[in-house]
């Protein structure tokens, strides 16, 4: 009665293992619970877990994927969470720690074409009719003003002159306690007048 | 090639009916910016520096996905591609979200059957030597056909040529991989919609 669903695309290859929700009324050939997943990327340890572990890795996957066409190259997923993933130099070093305990985190570090196969990967699953599983992932949509560049931006824009001000407003300060000398004649010519 | 593939897919196949289906975030046409068509012509661009005969199949892609009513012959297509305010024959054209989400679509489809070329480039497996030719290739093709179509006179071109080679072209191809398929299309559709910086 178990159904397994496989995924390829490139290096990666997903299979899923699970069974109709027959309390939701599934067909037999529909996939509602997930009983477990493994991955194989060529090259790398194979990686296999339970649904929740699934779900962190192909929403960090697609939220990475999601900022990255829209030129935001930043890290998902928090340093103590099962699944994060940073750019590194052109690659992309992916963190998977285990709920296990004594388990060191794995990591790995794809290129370009591995990421986008994962990527790809994940999607297929994501896009698959027979999968009925209730995802939690977050719904490609456009970016928000706070995801992209232009807090840096504006902020590099605003340096330089900021800082333009600042300097002169600091020397014309100096300067106004710099006492000017007065030339001694004028003093002679102060002082006669005085006399007169 | 390009007919084997298509009937394995079924992504598009709200083209055939001819309705296309839109989300909630598709925009009326005053919200597109002029970077998404910016966008979407250094997309199609990329794909014509891959492959010399890109342009042809480029149309034979609009046949075959029967996206014929927004783009009946190359002059329409390439009048939308206008709507890019870099090139040299830049102007305004009326558009519908239709015939954008055609354009979309049609560009994940393309980037998808140009995806082994695409993976080839991006791939640090393959040997070193083949790779850097490949990447000159890709990267003085793609240059030409931005000096050729695009207006060098403004700033916004020459800052595009003034960029990195390496790094535009790496970036295009990282766009184009990622908007392949029909992930990658929802992907590139909301990318578009994306606040202007």
């Amino acid at each position: 009665m178990k159904n397994i669903f496989r995924y390829d695309h490139g290096i990666a290859r997903l299979e899923v293992e699970g069974l109709p929700d027959l309390s939701l009324e599934h067909d037999q050939e529909k996939l509602g619970i997930i009983l477990s997943w493994k991955i194989n990327l060529i090259g790398f340890p194979q990686l296999e877990g339970k649904k929740e572990h699934l779900e962190v890795f192909v929403s960090t996957i697609s939220q990475y994927a999601r900022h990255y066409i829209s030129g935001v190259q930043k890290t998902f997923g928090l340093s103590n969470s099962l699944v994060s993933i940073t750019p590194i130099n052109d690659r992309h070093q992916v963190f998977l720690r285990s709920t296990r305990e004594g388990v060191k985190p794995l990591k790995i570090i794809l290129d370009d074409a591995d990421l986008v196969d994962l990527t790809k990967c994940f999607d297929q699953l994501r896009n698959d009719p027979r999968v009925l599983v209730d995802w939690k992932l977050p719904k490609d949509r456009p970016l928000k003003r706070g995801d992209l560049k232009l807090n840096s931006k504006i902020a590099r824009g605003f340096f330089f002159p900021l800082l333009g001000c600042i300097t002169s407003l600091g020397i014309a300060i100096i300067f106004l306690f710099v006492p000017i000398d007065t030339p001694d004649s004028l003093i002679m010519e102060e002082k006669t007048e005085i006399k007169k | 090639m390009i007919q084997a593939s298509i009937s394995n897919s079924n992504d598009l196949t709200h083209f055939e009916t001819g309705q296309p289906s839109f989300e909630n975030f598709f925009q009326p046409r005053h919200f597109i910016n002029k970077r998404a068509f910016q966008k979407l012509d250094l997309l199609l661009l990329a794909i014509e520096s891959l492959d010399t005969n890109a342009s042809q199949a480029i149309i034979f892609a609009i046949n075959t996905l029967g996206l014929e009513s927004y783009f009946p012959n190359r002059v329409v297509f390439w009048k939308f591609r206008c709507n890019n305010p870099m090139r040299k024959a830049f102007k305004i054209g009326s558009f519908s979200n239709n015939s954008l989400e055609a354009l979309i679509a049609l560009l994940s489809y393309m980037a998808d059957y140009f995806y082994p070329k695409i993976r080839l480039l991006l791939s640090s497996r393959e040997p070193e030597n083949l790779t850097i030719e490949r990447w000159q290739s890709f990267e003085s093709r793609l240059n030409e056909l931005m000096i050729e179509r695009f207006n060098t006179r403004r700033n916004l071109v020459k800052q595009y040529l003034l960029m990195e080679k390496s790094r535009l072209a790496r970036d295009l191809l990282l766009t184009l991989a990622l908007a392949s398929g029909e992930g990658g299309r929802q992907r590139l559709k909301a990318s578009l919609f994306d606040p202007v910086l």
